[in-house]
């Protein structure tokens, strides 16, 4: 029997036995798919919107990791290569086909069916067709990784019992000692607490999984594999145990000279003692204005950091958090609508802003700021977008729309006294990594315009944040659901003044404008501030 | 002639312990040898490194003529194993099994798998994990025997198998395999078994093989002296040669298994050394009397190491 018909003979005899667990398989990978691509789950169920909030964050891609770790587990230990009795190894199959039998079942049961699934959910999130391909490259090497975990396990132990002790002990230690190893690391706040991109890592855990279950095949000797792969195993586990900072994408292209503001000043408006550390830690709250900024676009510090310079010579730098890890807002910009005339409470339509952070500084940089002295320079990248009117929606609940993976959607529509309240969905997909960063509505500003009287009137964010990501079909990329409702600023007209224009007609005849802030280039800043001090 | 199965130095360590001790081991073509030791002997490791189950500490082994190493699929195809509690996949029902593994061997024979399938009664549609451990011990001798394989190395093979079977089947079976120029390694507890079919005997004690040679060669080698004293206590005139084995004393009358240096010379060396006996009986030793007195041997001198530690 050739060694490609052995492989052949084997994935036959395995499918038969494990048909009813390969059909269940299918089964949870066709749920997941199905969810994922909102077939079911998704229409409000009965017990109001907060139930199908949680509904739409449901993710099968966890079941579909167990159910594939599970047909791993007992495809290696159905021939398996830590038993030195195991049946197979006295008949003359060749170890290398055996394995390739197995791998070739897992891959195409637990990789390319499920990456079917996903690569239908991404097409129905609308994905635009070019992130398609990085998006699956991620899911195939996150699921990869956890089955090579799984597969490393399953070859190394001689029965499911003590597959599942190592597996469980050795998740638990990792957990723990992961957590003591980033406590340690993020001790000083120069590394920011957050998960890095797990595509390297899992790419280490797939390869280095199967090359190590590939020597167990070989050699069928578990101290011998374990003395060679334990160092790289123990480096592979610490590349995820250890923290990465997130840092945000910084645009190649150059700004436009005539868009890049440079008088960045930095003052500090507040210092609050950290709880628990009142004495030692102190918060301090920055604020940056950039005075020659245009108002027509919106400026962002990216990836910057803060260097105190003490009266006494010393220096101390920190990261600069703001909306977003390592993004702080430079200013507040202002959404045109030429043709338009601004009305209600805030006829000024401001996009969303706000320039400031809180940043942790030591005792001696809270002493020194309080008695002024203190030279702050401040370095980074400086974020330039520019606001672009995506879809104008009428104003009821179901209206909807996609743009670049993100699917906007009204949820419900109230007449509040001041003007149209909206409650609405923004979806996206996103690299893990990505997920992080953005919430996918961030960049939204939102303006009921009534195109008859040509009146437009500011949407500000009511109630936001309620927010999740979840998983699609496989591990990895994630469908970020939030939801976020805006209204109107309450206005009560002074004596004199006429009544708000926003009525029941003025509702009729309007529309939702959605704007989106598109980044058109960056450039890096350094500026020096002398002499800070607490100033409110 | 090529041996089918050629060992030498072959060491083995569990840790501290030495479970083999430089074994050299030489199993001719067609032989149908017994591997003998008690328990710990370390038989069932020497049987597990021969095919390549285990890796020896040190030594070499080569079976058909070929090194263990490189052994192709071909090679393994002609060779055979059944162990005693050997894993089976007990999902599968011997129909399936022998479906599963008869591609694997080009010499596979299906007339002898059903013939043997019906001599040895075994239910084709049960599952191997619902049969009896006396039927999947079965299950495991018929495919191993139904390729007929040149080598076929067996450990412990009849635990768990009715007499009737032993008797009548298997003894049968092996022949019939020895007689076609299989050569059989087998290993066992029942020794009245291995008397009946070996051809070859080694004895392996502690780690080290202390003997290796035909069965014939081995009976005439080894007499059993029986010394029974004229009532008296038993007394004898000097220090007993070392190579007696297995004395023991019961009254007046002593066994002894010693080796062979003629039959009346040896009778002649008995009476000298008890001058007062009644009667000396001399006559062959049994595979029994011999594993018996080498094992005694073997533990007494293991239990004096002991002592002298």
């Amino acid at each position: 029997m050739s060694w490609l018909a052995q492989v052949r003979h084997v994935v036959g005899k395995d499918t038969r036995h494990m048909a009813w667990l390969i059909l269940a398989t299918i089964l949870v990978i066709g749920g997941s798919t199905a969810r994922a691509l909102e077939l079911f789950g998704t229409r409000e169920p009965g017990f109001g919107n907060a139930w199908a909030f949680l509904l739409r964050g449901f993710s099968g891609a966890p079941l579909v990791a167990i159910a594939g770790g599970v047909v791993v587990a007992l495809l290696l230990q159905s021939d398996s290569s830590a038993r030195s009795d195991a049946f197979w190894v006295t008949r003359p199959l060749a170890p290398s086909a055996v394995l390739v039998a197995k791998v070739a079942l897992v891959v195409v049961l637990l990789l390319l069916l499920p990456l079917g699934g996903q690569l239908a959910a991404f097409v129905a999130h609308d994905v635009p067709p070019g992130r398609i391909p990085s998006l699956m490259l991620e899911s195939a090497v996150s699921m990869a990784g956890i089955l090579g975990i799984v597969a490393v396990f399953a070859a190394l132990t001689p029965d499911l019992r003590t597959f599942l002790a190592a597996l469980l002990l050795t998740t638990i230690g990792w957990v723990f000692g992961m957590s003591f190893v980033r406590s340690a690391l993020t001790a000083d706040g120069l590394l920011w607490y957050g998960s890095a991109s797990l595509v390297l890592p899992s790419a280490v855990f797939a390869v280095g999984g199967l090359a190590l279950v590939a020597y167990q095949y070989h050699t069928r000797d578990v101290r011998r594999t374990v003395r060679v792969f334990a160092l790289p195993a123990l480096a592979a586990m610490g590349l995820v145990a250890i923290p990465h900072g997130i840092r945000p994408t910084i645009s190649k292209a150059e700004a436009p000279p005539a868009l890049r503001a440079t008088r960045l000043t930095v003052g500090v408006r507040d210092l609050q003692p950290v709880r628990g550390l009142a004495g030692s830690q102190w918060q301090a709250s920055m604020r940056f204005v950039l005075a020659d900024a245009d108002e027509a676009h919106r400026y962002a510090l990216l990836d910057g950091f803060a260097t105190f310079r003490l009266p006494d010579g010393s220096t101390i730098r920190r990261p600069l958090e703001g909306y977003g890890p390592r993004e702080v807002s430079l200013n507040e910009p202002r959404l045109s609508l030429p043709g338009f005339t601004w009305v209600g409470g805030n006829a000024r339509a401001v996009g969303r802003g706000g320039a400031g952070a809180w940043i942790a500084v030591p005792d001696a940089v809270a002493q020194a700021l309080r008695g002024g002295g203190v030279r702050i320079d401040v370095e980074g990248h400086v974020r330039v977008q520019e606001q672009r009117v995506l879809s104008r929606l009428p104003l009821r609940a179901g209206a909807a729309m996609s743009s670049d993976g993100r699917r906007f959607r009204i949820e419900r529509v109230d007449a509040g006294p001041t003007g149209p309240q909206v409650s609405a969905t923004t979806e996206a997909i996103a690299s893990r990594r990505d997920a992080w960063r953005n919430s996918p509505e961030a960049s939204f500003d939102m303006v009921a315009v009534n195109a008859v009287r040509k009146q437009a009137l500011a949407l500000f964010i009511r109630s936001a944040g309620a927010g999740m990501g979840h998983d699609l079909v496989l591990p990895g990329p994630m469908a970020q659901v939030y939801q976020t409702t805006v209204g109107a600023v309450e206005h009560v007209p002074r004596p004199g003044e006429p009544e708000p224009v926003v009525s029941d007609a003025w509702m009729r005849d309007a529309e939702l404008s959605i704007t989106d802030w598109v980044t058109v280039g960056s450039y890096p800043i350094h500026v020096v501030s002398d002499g800070v001090r607490v100033s409110r | 002639m090529i041996p089918a199965i050629e060992a030498s130095g072959l060491t083995h360590r569990y840790g501290r312990h030495a479970a083999l001790r430089g074994v050299d081991l030489e199993v001719p073509e067609g032989a149908l040898y017994a591997l003998l030791g008690p328990n710990g002997a370390g038989k069932t490791t020497l049987l597990r490194i021969l095919l390549g189950l285990l890796r020896p500490t040190a030594g070499r082994v080569a079976l058909l003529g070929k090194e263990l190493r490189f052994l192709r699929r071909t090679d393994r195809a002609t060779i055979g194993y059944v162990a005693e509690g050997q894993r089976l996949p007990g999902w599968m029902t011997l129909d399936l099994l022998e479906r599963y593994l008869a591609p694997l061997y080009p010499t596979w024979d299906f007339a002898l798998a059903s013939e043997l399938r019906s001599r040895f009664r075994l239910p084709v549609r049960r599952k191997l994990k619902s049969m009896s451990r006396g039927e999947r011990m079965k299950a495991a001798l018929l495919v191993a025997l139904a390729p007929r394989p040149r080598l076929l190395i067996m450990d412990e093979p009849f635990t768990g198998m009715d007499a009737l079977v032993k008797d009548e089947l298997v003894r049968g079976l092996l022949e019939s395999v020895a007689g076609e120029g299989c050569t059989v390694l087998l290993c066992s507890h029942d020794i009245g078994e291995l008397e009946a079919l070996a051809d070859w005997a080694g004895f392996l004690d502690a780690g080290r093989l202390i003997l290796s040679e035909p069965m014939d060669v081995l009976r005439a080698r080894f007499k059993r002296v029986e010394v029974m004293m004229n009532g008296g206590p038993f007394v004898a005139v000097e220090e007993l040669p070392p190579d007696w084995l297995s004395v023991e004393r019961a009254g007046g009358r002593a066994t002894f298994l010693i080796p062979d240096h003629g039959a009346s010379s040896t009778e002649e060396e008995v009476r000298r050394r008890f001058a007062g006996a009644a009667r000396v009986e001399v006559r062959e030793a049994s595979l029994r009397e011999v594993f018996v007195g080498l094992a005694r041997e073997g533990l007494g001198r293991d239990g004096a190491q002991e002592e002298d530690r």
